[in-house]
């Protein structure tokens, strides 16, 4: 069980997923990131909102977006405390990341 | 449980909400006070326009067709310059080198980033350092390593490594699995394509190296391999006799990561393990950067490409 706002992001390696915490620990687990992604949906509802599947391969917690790097493919995650890493995703899936993201910031003016 | 495929690698899905997220449908300024979607209205524009664009076409084609026919002296003529020159072709130009090497002393890796046909590229060009094979895991804290990552495959039968390996000048395994070859003679990094290669003769009698691996470029030529499937690839590359060592930071096949590296302007290029397998490098302001943590273990023969200072 890993409290809500300590998880930084889930990565797919095959039927495997790679969970990373706030604390810059990798676990790997043997659970599918579809699976995963059911875990956060059932035990959070609504307040899943603040992760996201982004594509096949990863699940973001949004409050840690850095830098969404269209062109570059590059989406940075940090806790602004010495723990940042580098995901990369289509131009596609990070064009409607960044859209969400300046929607959900319109919506909280 | 959702599966992979249910979600396409161009989509996002916020988690506990039930539909994917609409990108359009996300703009509230799109919405119009009646609750309309402003795409429909936007449309009517874009289609009097077309339909503008319609009725010109049409009138230029009736009058194309109708028009007097023009005695020579009227038509207009419009004369190609006579002295016109052929542009130069491109490939005698030659490829500006990718590193700045500016700094002769200090030994460092310099790590760029590129996209090649939409596949985005990490490259990492080693400086003021000497290029080595090395066998075993090497350790984080060993700092005279400035750039490392995995070179040649392991056999599963045996634990043994694939191909002829020489070691310091010591042959550690022998045979020809694959063509591509790397071969470190008196510190020069040599990449090509050959069933015999005299590197590897070369490298035992002058302590040198040597390991083999999938060809994936011969003088600036594409070669197909036989895996089909996609992982992140690396590879050994000379690039107008810069040696790059270049990854992909999305799965690729190996057609798509060869072509992404001709591409680049690389002539000859090999393999190296692939996936997540372990490596880091050291930057100029000596901050190591793990490129991937994932340590196999239990492998006697897990070997490196490495550059040292």
């Amino acid at each position: 069980m890993v409290p809500q706002d300590c998880l930084m992001y889930v990565s797919s390696d095959g039927n495997y997923s790679n969970v990373v915490t706030l604390d810059g620990q990798v676990t790997l687990v043997s659970l599918q990131l579809g699976q995963i992604e059911d875990l956060i949906g059932d035990q959070l509802g609504d307040n899943g909102g603040n992760f996201l599947r982004i594509g096949r391969t990863i699940i973001i917690n949004t409050d840690y977006i850095f830098l969404i790097d269209v062109a570059k493919q590059r989406l940075v995650l940090s806790d602004c405390k010495g723990h940042s890493y580098e995901l990369t995703a289509s131009r596609e899936a990070l064009a409607k990341l960044k859209a969400y993201i300046e929607s959900t910031i319109h919506i909280e003016r | 449980m959702k599966s992979l495929d249910d979600i396409r690698d161009d989509e996002i899905r916020v988690i506990g909400k039930q539909d994917s997220f609409n990108a359009d449908a996300a703009a509230p300024s799109m919405v119009n006070e009646a609750g309309q979607n402003g795409t429909g209205r936007r449309r009517w524009p874009v289609i009097l326009v077309a339909a503008l664009a319609c009725a010109a076409l049409a009138a230029l084609l009736v009058w194309l067709l109708h028009r007097p026919a023009e005695s020579p002296e009227n038509v207009p003529v419009v004369y190609e310059p006579e002295n016109v020159v052929p542009a130069e072709p491109r490939a005698d130009e030659p490829l500006a080198l990718l590193g700045d090497y500016s700094d002769t002393t200090k030994a460092y890796t310099e790590h760029l980033r590129d996209s090649i046909n939409d596949i985005p590229l990490d490259i990492y060009i080693p400086h003021n350092a000497t290029p080595r094979l090395f066998i075993g895991t090497p350790a984080l804290d060993d700092k005279k390593v400035i750039f490392t990552t995995q070179a040649a495959d392991i056999r599963a039968d045996n634990g043994k490594i694939t191909g002829a390996f020489v070691l310091a000048g010591k042959p550690v395994t022998w045979g020809l699995s694959k063509k591509g070859y790397c071969g470190i003679i008196d510190g020069k990094v040599t990449v090509g394509v050959a069933d015999d290669s005299p590197l590897f003769e070369k490298a035992t009698e002058t302590g040198g190296y040597f390991f083999r691996q999938y060809p994936l470029v011969d003088n600036g030529t594409l070669v197909e391999n036989e895996p089909k499937g996609k992982a992140i690839r690396k590879a050994v590359c000379d690039r107008a006799g810069e040696i790059i060592i270049v990854m992909t930071r999305t799965n690729e096949s190996f057609h798509d990561f060869a072509q992404a590296l001709i591409d680049l302007g690389v002539s000859n290029a090999i393999y190296l393990v692939g996936s997540t397998s372990y490596g880091y490098f050291r930057d100029k302001y000596d901050q190591l950067s793990i490129i991937y943590d994932k340590q196999r273990g239990g492998q006697l023969y897990e070997n490196h490409l490495q550059w040292v200072e």
